[in-house]
C-alpha cells in the first residue's frame, strides 16, 4: 500500500514540473498563436543561468529565480515583438522558433560547451533534501515544482478569468476586430501574456538547473512529453495543463514502478495518442472557445 | 634615364621571381602537401558532451604530430565534419571524406552507432579504420578495423567477470545483486549478452548471467529508457530489493540522477557499480557517489603513466580541456581510447612508411602497437580484438582511482566496500 501511495506522490510531483514547463508553451500557442519551440531552449538557457550563478558567483540556486524569471520574461517579450513584426501564421511560428531553438542551442554550446555539467552537491543542498510524511518521501525539489506549478496555474487562471486584463485577452483571441473596437489594446496584452509565459519558463529553468545534469541538447529530451501535456491540456487552459500533466506524470510513475520502466514514456505517449483519437481537441477544453489552429 | 630605370626594375622583379620560383614547391613540392586525415565527430546533438573529448584529443594529437615534424615528413591536416550525432549523417560524411575531400587516412567517429555506419563506408573503399568507442564488439567483422576500446571480443563475459571478481575479493563480498539497465544497445549487450553466436563471438553471457554463474542471487533486473529523467520509482524498486551490489548499466548522467533519487528515498547502496558514467558529474555528486565503481582503460596515474605517450596525453589533454572549458579535465577512458586510436594510425603509417591502406593494415595486424593503454595485438581470429584490458576504478576521497586488479591499482588503493 505504501508503495502505491509513494508512486502516486512521485507522479503528482512529476506533474508539477511538467505543468510548470508546459504552461508557458500552452499560453503562447493558445493566446498568441505562437507555437514556441524555442520554449525548450529558453528553459535550458535559464537553467544554465542558475548553474552559472550557483557555481561561479556562489549564489543559492533558489535565489537565482530573481534573475531567471526576468531573463525568461525578457526572452518571451523579445520573441513576441519579433513574431508580431512579421506577417507569419501560426505554423510558420513553429518553423521560426525552431530556428531560434537551434541558434540558442549553438549559443549555449559556445558559452558552456557541450560538456555535461551540474551544480555541485555542496552548492545545491536542495538536490537531495526530502521530507518524510509518515512512510512517504517527498523530495524538496519535487515539492517546489508542485508549489511553483500551483502558483503559476492559479495565477494564470486568475489573470484570464478574474482580471480585467484577462477579459481583454480572451476578447481579442475570440474576435480581435471587435475587441479592438471596444478599446482592447491587443499589442500590450500580447506582451503581458508573453511575459507571463516567459516568467514560467524562467522558473522552470531554475528547477531544471537544480535537478539535472545540463548539456545544451538536453532540451530535446523534453519535447515529446511537454507537447503531450500541452495538447492534452487544451490550449491556454491552466487547469487543463495541470490535469494533463497529472495524467502523464501518474502514467509514467506507475509504469516505472509496476511495469517495465523503459516503457514509461511510451505509455504516456500512448495516452496522448488515444486521447487524440477520441478527443482531437484534447482532454480539456481550450481556455478560449472557438479558437483553434 | 627613364629606360635605364625601367630595366633595373624589370631586372629586380625577374630576380625576385627566380628566387621565389626556387623556393616554391613546384614539382618536388608534391611531397610537401599535408597528409589529410578525415573523420566525423558529433560536435552537436546528444552525443556532443562526450564527442568533444575526442575533438580535443584529435586536435591536440595532430598539433603534437606537426610539432614533432609531421608524418612521413609531411604536415598533418585533421579534416573533421559534424555528424550531428546521427549515424546516417556519419555514413554520408565519410563517403564525402573519401570521394570529395580525398583524405589520405580515416579516423573513426564517436559512438557505437556512428562507428558502425562509418565502418561500412571505410570497408567499401578499403580504408584502414581505427576507432575508439564502439561497444558492440560482435558487429565488427571488417578486417581493417582497429578498435582501441580494447575490451576483448567477448566483453559480455569478460567485463562482468572482472566486475564480480573484484567485488568477490572483499572481506564481506556481496551475495545479492540488483541490475538497473539503460536500454542503450551497448549497456544492454553487456548486461544481457547475446542470444546467438555471431562470428567469433560466444553466445550467452551478460552481467545477469555471469552474476548467477558466480553464485550471486539476482534480486532485481529492470531496464529504463534512454533519456529518462525521473528515477524516483526505480530508486524505490532498488530500495525494496536492497541488493548487496547495485549494478547500474547506465551512461552519462544516469548515475548522478539515480544517486539523487536514492538519496531522496533515504537509501544508500552498499556497493554500487556504473557502466559508463560521465566522470565529472559523478564527482560533482559529492558524497553520494563515494565508493562508486566503474570500468576504465586509462587513468592518469601509475602504472598507466608509464605507457607509451601517456604523460604527453595527460599534459596536452588536460591543458586543452581546461582551455576548452570542460568541467573534468583529466584524461580517462574516452581520452585514452581516442589517443590510442591516433597512435595506432600513426604506428601503421610509420611502420610501412606509406599511405597504402593494405600495407598499413598488414603492419598493424602483424606488429604489436604501443599505446597509452598498453601494448595492442590485433588478432584477426577475434575480429581484431585482443585481450580485455579493462580495470576497475572507484571514487575514493573525491577522486577516481583504479583499485583492481592490484597490479594496475593506484598507489595504496584497493577496492573498498561495503559502504554500510
Amino acid at each position: 500500500m505504501t508503495v502505491i501511495a509513494q508512486t502516486i506522490v512521485t507522479g503528482v510531483l512529476l506533474a508539477g514540473l511538467y505543468s510548470l514547463f508546459a504552461l508557458g508553451m500552452s499560453l503562447s500557442w493558445g493566446l498568441l498563436r505562437t507555437i514556441n519551440f524555442a520554449h525548450f531552449s529558453f528553459a535550458f538557457l535559464t537553467a544554465y543561468v542558475t548553474y552559472e550563478l550557483a557555481t561561479t558567483a556562489g549564489w543559492d540556486p533558489l535565489l537565482t529565480l530573481v534573475v531567471t524569471i526576468p531573463v525568461g520574461i525578457l526572452l518571451g517579450v523579445l520573441l513576441q515583438l519579433f513574431v508580431t513584426a512579421f506577417p507569419i501564421d501560426v505554423f510558420q511560428t513553429l518553423i521560426v522558433t525552431f530556428a531560434f531553438f537551434l541558434i540558442l542551442e549553438a549559443v549555449m554550446t559556445l558559452v558552456w560547451t557541450a560538456d555535461l555539467v551540474r551544480i555541485p552537491l555542496a552548492a545545491n543542498p536542495y538536490f537531495t533534501r526530502a521530507y518524510a510524511v509518515g512512510p512517504l518521501t517527498v523530495p524538496h525539489l519535487g515539492l517546489l515544482s508542485l508549489v511553483a506549478a500551483a502558483l503559476a496555474c492559479g495565477g494564470v487562471y486568475w489573470l484570464l478569468y478574474r482580471s480585467h486584463a484577462g477579459m481583454g485577452i480572451r476578447a481579442f483571441v475570440q474576435d480581435p476586430e471587435m475587441a479592438a473596437a471596444f478599446g482592447v489594446d491587443h499589442r500590450r496584452l500580447s506582451l503581458l501574456v508573453a511575459a507571463v509565459s516567459g516568467a514560467t519558463v524562467g522558473a522552470t529553468g531554475t528547477i531544471l538547473g537544480m535537478l539535472f545534469v545540463l548539456t545544451p541538447t538536453a532540451a530535446e529530451l523534453w519535447v515529446a512529453v511537454i507537447f503531450a501535456v500541452v495538447l492534452l491540456g487544451g490550449l491556454a487552459n491552466p487547469v487543463g495543463v495541470a490535469g494533463a500533466a497529472l495524467i502523464i506524470g501518474l502514467v509514467e510513475s506507475l509504469t516505472r514502478q509496476f511495469a517495465d520502466p523503459a516503457m514509461a514514456r511510451l505509455a504516456a505517449l500512448a495516452v496522448l495518442a488515444l486521447a487524440l483519437i477520441f478527443r482531437p481537441q484534447g482532454l480539456f477544453p481550450s481556455a478560449v472557445s472557438g479558437e483553434r489552429e | 634615364m627613364k629606360a635605364t630605370s625601367l630595366r633595373r626594375w624589370l631586372a629586380l622583379f625577374a630576380g625576385l621571381g627566380l628566387v621565389f620560383a626556387a623556393c616554391s614547391p613546384g614539382e618536388s613540392g608534391e611531397a610537401e602537401e599535408p597528409i589529410r586525415i578525415g573523420g566525423t565527430l558529433s560536435l552537436t546533438g546528444p552525443l556532443a558532451p562526450t564527442a568533444q573529448i575526442h575533438d580535443i584529443v584529435a586536435k591536440a594529437y595532430v598539433k603534437m604530430l606537426n610539432e614533432q615534424g609531421g608524418l612521413l615528413g609531411r604536415r598533418v591536416e585533421w579534416v573533421v565534419l559534424d555528424d550531428k550525432s546521427e549515424p546516417e549523417q556519419s555514413a554520408a560524411l565519410y563517403e564525402r571524406l573519401v570521394t570529395q575531400e580525398n583524405v589520405d587516412l580515416l579516423m573513426g567517429p564517436y559512438g557505437t552507432a556512428n562507428i558502425t555506419a562509418a565502418m561500412a563506408v571505410a570497408e567499401r573503399y578499403g580504408y584502414v579504420f581505427p576507432h575508439h568507442t564502439a561497444s558492440l564488439t560482435y558487429a565488427y567483422t571488417y578486417e581493417r578495423h582497429f578498435p582501441t576500446w580494447f575490451v576483448g571480443l567477448n566483453t559480455h563475459y569478460t567485463t562482468p567477470e572482472k566486475i564480480f571478481d573484484s567485488y568477490l575479493t572483499l572481506d564481506d563480498p556481496p551475495k545479492t545483486v540488483g541490475f538497473v539497465i539503460n536500454r542503450f544497445p551497448g549497456t544492454d549487450f553487456l548486461a544481457h549478452g547475446q542470444d546467438e553466436q555471431r562470428g567469433a563471438l560466444r553466445a550467452g553471457g551478460g552481467a545477469v548471467e555471469v552474476a548467477k554463474q558466480k553464485g550471486l542471487h539476482v534480486v532485481l533486473d529492470v531496464a529504463f529508457d534512454i533519456g529518462t529523467t525521473d528515477f524516483a520509482p526505480i530508486a524505490s524498486r532498488i530500495k525494496n530489493a536492497d541488493p548487496d551490489l547495485l549494478y547500474v548499466g547506465g551512461l552519462g548522467e544516469d548515475g548522478p540522477n539515480l544517486l539523487a533519487a536514492m538519496k531522496q528515498q533515504g537509501y544508500q547502496p552498499r556497493n554500487h557499480f556504473y557502466q559508463w558514467p560521465s566522470p565529472g558529474p559523478m564527482l560533482a555528486a559529492g558524497e553520494l557517489a563515494d565508493g562508486a565503481t566503474s570500468v576504465t582503460i586509462f587513468e592518469s596515474h601509475e602504472p598507466y603513466l608509464s605507457n607509451e605517450g601517456a604523460q604527453e596525453l595527460v599534459d596536452r589533454y588536460s591543458a586543452a580541456a581546461k582551455a576548452g572549458g570542460l568541467s573534468y579535465t583529466k584524461p580517462e577512458t574516452q581520452a585514452g581510447a581516442s589517443w590510442a586510436a591516433w597512435q595506432v594510425l600513426v604506428a601503421g603509417v610509420e611502420g610501412c612508411q606509406c599511405l597504402d591502406q593494405e600495407k598499413i593494415a598488414d603492419y598493424l595486424l602483424n606488429n604489436t602497437v604501443k599505446t597509452v593503454q598498453g601494448d595492442f595485438d590485433f588478432r584477426p581470429e577475434e575480429q581484431n580484438y585482443g585481450g580485455d584490458i579493462q580495470t576497475i576504478k572507484q571514487i575514493q576521497d573525491g577522486e577516481w582511482y583504479v583499485v583492481w586488479p592490484e597490479e594496475s591499482a593506484g598507489e595504496g588503493r584497493k577496492l573498498e566496500g561495503p559502504l554500510r
